[in-house]
């Protein structure tokens, strides 16, 4: 899997016929496989970085394109690929990340973030981003996954959030906070994370002393696992690549933060939070879909 | 006059990367504490090989959007004190000194400071740091989204260009003799840009890549 040519090959028979594009990075060339309708619904863009080891990556992101091509019986793959489009990164050997400190909240487009893919991305114009980040190795590993969204607030209400929890009693905080429960976009979060644990992704507790004030600073804690950037970040809007698409084309986004656990661990949680966010954004799990 | 945002469209050995060391850094969160307090034109300057165009404006943009949020959530201020069971600890501690001081005045004004004093001082010195990042991120915002791009030829990165696309040394060797050769340049700032590519690591700092999509009409085409 470490060899470029051995990768390049076996990528080519994963994708057979399918619709393809190459991007040129630093570390290497990354493919974008494409599957789907060409009259989507939905445009999901599934994209899944490491910062050292990428073994995980590769097989969530791998696993993740045959089962949309393949022809084996799946529950959901005639719904996805019937009402979406959906473009999944085959990214190259990453260059070893080396961040100082602990997993960043918002690690400003340090992952995967690269011009040609963002090019591609733009191109792409997705409605949703899914975007799955393997720390392991680069930093202090605290077991489990943590979730930041990206998607629109209402500028007064994001700048009046709590920074975590439901905010005081009779305050400005606990209103915003309630208005923002009421929103669609925050209930596909709730959804996508009651999932994915349902699914075994172990989300973070809630957040507790120097950690909570910490995080403070650049993302609400949404509820436990869960969280979205600051309003004055948010305005910058280069968080990281889900915040990066949110602002250049209105995408909901998604990224899973992983570290520590082993290989087969991180790539099923990767691709158990990928399945949450595009069976709710379809819709699929309140249809029953049994196919 | 207009504070100067500086970053370096840095050659590598297939293309040109964007890059914003950590003086570079420095100025932008520098320059966010100003906006955070009043308005004040900003200039973008990418300094760039002869020759070199940055193309579209919005992945430079983009760019410096990525900077600022680095530069912003590494603000110092926020971290050190005691916190969380440290903290509670402290407060427990102060009121032990008030209930069991012995009628000492001492020991009740240390008591009193201790469980009520202290606490509250945290808090607003805490909230006062976060709301002036916050308007910092905020005053960048603005700035970065209106201020215009400016591309300005610097030698020294054109004779990196010369040393990071001599094609007779293998890439991580050309990186290393790059590296090297920043501070003679007058480019410190990107030596650990290149010193950390040469080891096949990645920066950490912002940097990106600006190498194209292949056929650059962005096309799509078939696996053979």
């Amino acid at each position: 899997m470490q060899d470029p040519r051995t990768r390049a090959e076996d990528r080519a028979a994963l994708l057979g016929g399918a619709r393809s594009q190459v991007v040129t990075l630093p570390s290497g060339e990354a493919t974008i496989a494409f599957a789907g309708s060409e009259s989507p619904r939905e445009r999901i863009w599934v994209q899944i970085d490491a910062a050292t080891d990428d073994t995980a990556a590769v097989l969530a992101a791998w696993a993740m394109v045959e089962s949309l091509l393949s022809d084996r019986a799946s529950r959901h793959r005639a719904s996805v690929t019937g009402r979406s489009l959906v473009a999944v990164v085959l990214a190259p050997p990453p260059l070893l990340l080396e961040p100082r400190g602990g997993m960043p909240y918002l690690d400003g487009g340090t992952m995967g973030a690269h011009v040609p893919l963002l090019r591609a991305v733009r191109s792409f114009a997705p409605t949703l981003v899914v975007h799955a980040q393997d720390w392991t190795g680069a930093v202090e590993p605290r077991p489990g996954v943590r979730l930041v969204e990206s998607f629109r607030i209402d500028p007064s209400v994001h700048a009046a959030l709590p920074p975590y929890g439901h905010g005081g009693r009779w305050s400005a905080q606990r209103r915003a906070h309630a208005r923002l429960v009421d929103s669609p976009d925050w209930q596909w979060g709730a959804r996508v994370a009651s999932l994915s644990r349902r699914l075994g992704v172990p989300l973070h507790a809630a957040l507790r002393g120097a950690e909570r004030e910490r995080a403070a600073t650049v993302v609400h804690e949404l509820a436990p696992g869960r969280f979205t950037p600051v309003h004055a970040v948010r305005r910058l809007g280069g968080g990281n690549l889900a915040e990066l698409a949110l602002a250049e084309t209105g995408a909901h986004g998604v990224t899973v933060q992983m570290a520590g656990g082993t290989t087969g661990q991180r790539a099923s949680h990767a691709m158990a939070v990928a399945e949450a966010a595009i069976v709710h954004r379809l819709n699929l799990a309140a249809e029953g879909v049994s196919r | 006059m207009a504070i100067e945002l500086i970053v370096y469209a840095a050659p590598l050995a297939d293309g040109v990367g964007l890059a914003a060391p950590r003086p570079a850094l420095d100025a932008i969160a520098g320059a966010g504490r100003i906006l955070g307090e009043r308005q004040q034109a900003v200039q973008l300057s990418l300094l760039a090989p002869a020759g070199w165009t940055c193309g579209d404006e919005r992945d430079v943009r983009g760019f410096y959007r990525r900077a600022a949020v680095i530069a912003t959530a590494s603000e110092p201020g926020l971290e050190g004190g005691p916190s969380g069971r440290w903290h509670a600890a402290l407060v427990a501690c102060g009121w032990l000194l008030i209930l069991g001081g012995g009628g000492s005045a001492a020991a009740v004004v240390g008591g009193l400071w201790l469980a009520a004093g202290y606490p509250l001082m945290r808090r607003r010195v805490r909230a006062r740091r976060l709301d002036a990042v916050r308007r910092a991120a905020a005053g960048l915002a603005h700035a970065l989204g209106e201020a215009p791009i400016e591309a300005r030829e610097h030698a020294g990165l054109t004779r990196l260009r010369e040393i990071a696309q001599d094609t007779s040394r293998p890439p991580a060797e050309r990186y290393r003799h790059a590296s090297a050769a920043c501070g003679a340049l007058g480019l410190g700032g990107l030596s650990e840009l290149y010193e950390a590519l040469g080891r096949g690591a990645s920066p950490d700092i912002p940097w990106c890549s600006m190498a194209t999509v292949e056929g650059d009409d962005g096309s799509v085409r078939q696996p053979a």
